[in-house]
């Protein structure tokens, strides 16, 4: 049946209809590396060289980072992070100046670990003289699928991804931005992989489109998949990743649970006025942070101890609390403060 | 809104199996012996080039006479190359091709030449008296420049556009090496130039015997006109087939065409090359560049002999050149794709024959020069980053 939404965004089954295997049994392949480590990086370096000169933009330093098994993996950071270049050295596309990568404990241009992988890249682009049904069956034959296989599979996942009937006769170069992502997307799932990565896969997509792609991805991890996502949507990120490592100007700069990362703790505003400039400086002197904010003072405590610190200063100074919001940390509180941090430190 | 598709347990248990030996396509024992049959066939070719062709006449054999260390090489990489046409690199191949077909330009080009022609016999009326040897020069020469311009730009444009629109991506991170792709690329243009070649060879041989059978056999019965003749070209084939011998001469028009296939089979040399040579330039220079490159080589390498007079190579007698000025000629005459070799349009011209000896040496030589070209494409491309 075909679907009925095909403008734009990427329409997703239900759960428990996704068409993906369980994991692997354990002793299928020899392709396993230690423990549920089926990502390691150590130390791993790149500098992008201009031809025939020796000076050159870090890209990236000394990356060590590992990916488990059945996990959804974040890697986020700003432009020029190290995001992309993590990802293509990660796949084999790049090479690094020094360190080493391991996926299932082999180098990331084996062929083997490429059977057990998908991709969805930044933007995916397709031969264009082809449709979608003929790009599927393209990379279909590339992992060596009958035909037999490769037609139940192409109709299987274009349904899934909500490709519409009529579309998938069309030449890709007619395509929309959503529907070249769908296509993306079921490029990426066509193999059935164990391991998914994904280069900013809402992007072109609308908001439903983001959505069902969110769900999508959390329907791979729980059928056992690991899944690793560069994304700049970190409300996203913190909703559906299980790990996060936050990169900035090449450097890991954070990394563990999101739990870990954003903690238990609340950041509170505090708003008072009546302050003379003499409660100021004893604030400064005290260490307490606090900007003037539309004739109030605005104070910032990081826990409910700074709060009551704050609250006797003011109380002590003979001033006015006029307000007092509360609010939990996001994992762009994090990111913001660790990427500045960083900034000050280079 | 979406459509949901049940569970398919035996697709999963498919997929599972097909996925499970882990080396992308499992390449098949037929095809595994077709691959060594041929690397023992251009084994044998070696062998042969080296003794027999290395001893032969230079005169008769022309530049391909040249047996060097490079020409080792050459095989050499020419069966690893073999060894490595697995049938995921054939899968690329036929993907390429139907791109290729499906592009425009490409079809215009065909389309063009193959009109073009297709009413050859239309210009004879420009050589009055030598309408046979117009015909073979204006065929032959219009099918070497249009499949020629479809190899050097196809060949540029094979890799290059990949990583440009990024298909490239999604490609290299399935089960394909890019050694695998970069033959896939290369057999894919081949087998497009191939056709390109079949069509526009097929097109000038068939004018050209119609040509001749309604100039020499039906003009008899009709005269003249060449569309009013076709329904007349059996009887045109009876008169000149009599068992009395008084039939019509036809001017050896079987041999002829003949020659004619060889010439274009020998010229498929000269595309391999250069569309290797294309292929290897558009991994170090921008595409424009790449193509004026080709181009200039392709005039160089018709010219070898020209190189080999200056250099005293080839057994051509003494050289014209002398001190650093020859060494350059020499290193130019080394590195300098040999052209001329698949070039016969001058023998058919004089009718001299194009034997199965020159055509093998000629041969060899396409196949050791187009080898180390993509192995100097594959070393630039496997170390490129995208």
């Amino acid at each position: 049946m075909p679907p009925s939404n095909s403008q734009g965004e990427i329409a997703i089954e239900p759960v428990d209809s996704l068409p993906v295997a369980a994991v692997t049994p354990t002793g299928e392949t020899a392709l396993e590396s230690a423990g549920d480590v089926i990502i390691q990086t150590h130390d791993l370096n790149k500098t992008y060289r201009a031809p025939f000169s020796r000076a050159g933009k870090v890209a990236l330093h000394d990356l060590t980072i590992d990916v488990k098994r059945g996990e959804i993996f974040g890697l986020v950071g700003p432009n020029g992070s190290g995001k992309t270049t993590t990802l293509k050295l990660l796949l084999g596309l790049i090479k690094p100046n020094g360190g080493s990568v391991e996926i299932f404990g082999r180098g990331p241009r084996d062929v083997a670990v490429k059977q057990r992988i998908g991709f969805l890249p930044d933007g995916p682009y397709f031969y264009d003289h082809l449709n979608s049904a003929e790009v599927l069956d393209f990379y279909g034959k590339l992992f060596g699928f009958s035909k037999e296989l490769r037609q139940k599979r192409t109709e299987e996942i274009l349904d899934m991804v909500g490709l519409d009937r009529t579309d998938r006769k069309r030449q890709i170069r007619t395509y929309s931005k959503g529907m070249m992502q769908r296509v993306g997307l079921a490029q990426a799932l066509l193999n059935d992989p164990e391991l998914l990565f994904l280069d900013e896969p809402t992007t072109g997509l609308d908001p439903i489109g983001a959505r069902q792609m969110k769900k999508t991805i959390l329907k791979v991890r729980d059928a056992g998949k690991t899944v690793l996502l560069c994304s700049h949507l970190l409300a996203d990120v913190q909703e559906i990743c299980d790990r996060v490592a936050i990169l900035s100007e090449g450097r890991l700069v954070k990394f563990g649970t999101v739990p870990e990362l954003v903690g238990p703790s609340q950041h509170f505003d505090i708003y008072a006025e009546g302050f003379d400039d003499a409660a100021l400086q004893k604030a400064r002197g005290l260490n307490l942070p606090f900007e003037r904010q539309d004739g109030r003072i605005r104070f910032e405590a990081e826990s409910s101890e700074g709060l009551q610190t704050v609250l006797r200063f003011i109380n002590d100074s003979n001033a006015r609390t006029l307000d007092v919001k509360g609010h939990s940390e996001t994992l762009e509180d994090v990111f913001v403060r660790s990427v500045k941090s960083d900034a000050r430190l280079s | 809104m979406a459509v949901s598709s049940p569970p398919n347990s035996s697709n999963r248990e498919l997929i599972s199996s097909q996925l499970a030996d882990n080396r992308g396509i499992a390449i098949p024992a037929a095809w595994r012996t077709g691959q060594f049959v041929l690397m023992g066939l251009v084994a044998l070719l070696a062998i042969w080039y080296a003794i027999v062709g290395y001893r032969s006449p230079a005169g008769d054999t022309g530049a391909a006479d040249n047996f060097s260390p490079f020409d080792l090489v050459g095989f050499a990489i020419a069966m690893g190359l073999i060894f490595l046409t697995t049938p995921t690199a054939w899968v690329v191949a036929t993907t390429t091709f139907h791109e290729a077909i499906r592009r425009r330009w490409v079809t215009a080009l065909l389309g063009f030449a193959v009109v073009m022609l297709g009413v050859s016999t239309f210009f004879t009326w420009m050589q009055p008296g030598s309408q046979q040897k117009f015909l073979r020069d204006y065929g032959l020469g219009f099918t070497v420049i249009m499949t020629l311009i479809a190899a050097v730009f196809l060949g540029v444009a094979l890799i290059t556009p990949e990583i440009e629109r990024r298909t490239i991506l999604t490609i290299l991170s399935k089960p394909v090496t890019r050694a695998e792709f970069l033959i896939g690329k290369y057999l894919g243009l081949m087998l497009t130039l191939a056709l390109n070649l079949a069509v526009m060879g097929g097109i000038f041989m068939l004018s050209y015997a119609l040509f001749v059978v309604q100039k020499d056999g039906a003009d008899a019965l009709t005269g003249g006109n060449f569309f009013a003749n076709l329904p007349h070209l059996p009887q045109a084939y009876a008169l000149a087939n009599r068992a009395d011998g008084l039939g019509v001469s036809l001017n050896g028009v079987g041999s002829d065409v003949v020659n004619l296939g060889r010439a274009l089979f020998l010229h498929m040399g000269t595309l391999s090359i250069m569309a290797a040579f294309a292929i290897m330039l558009s991994q170090f220079l921008t595409g424009i560049t790449a193509i004026i490159v080709s181009f200039v080589v392709y005039f160089l390498g018709q010219s070898a002999a020209y190189w080999a007079r200056l250099s005293g190579g080839s057994g051509t007698g003494t050289p014209v050149l002398n001190g650093p000025i020859r060494t350059i000629a020499d290193g130019v005459y080394a590195l300098l794709p040999h052209l001329d070799t698949f070039d016969v349009r001058e023998r058919l011209v004089n009718d001299l024959p194009v034997g199965l000896n020159y055509m093998l040496k000629a041969g060899s030589a396409g196949v050791t020069y187009t080898a180390v070209m993509l192995a100097v494409a594959y070393f630039a491309f496997s170390e490129r980053e995208f």
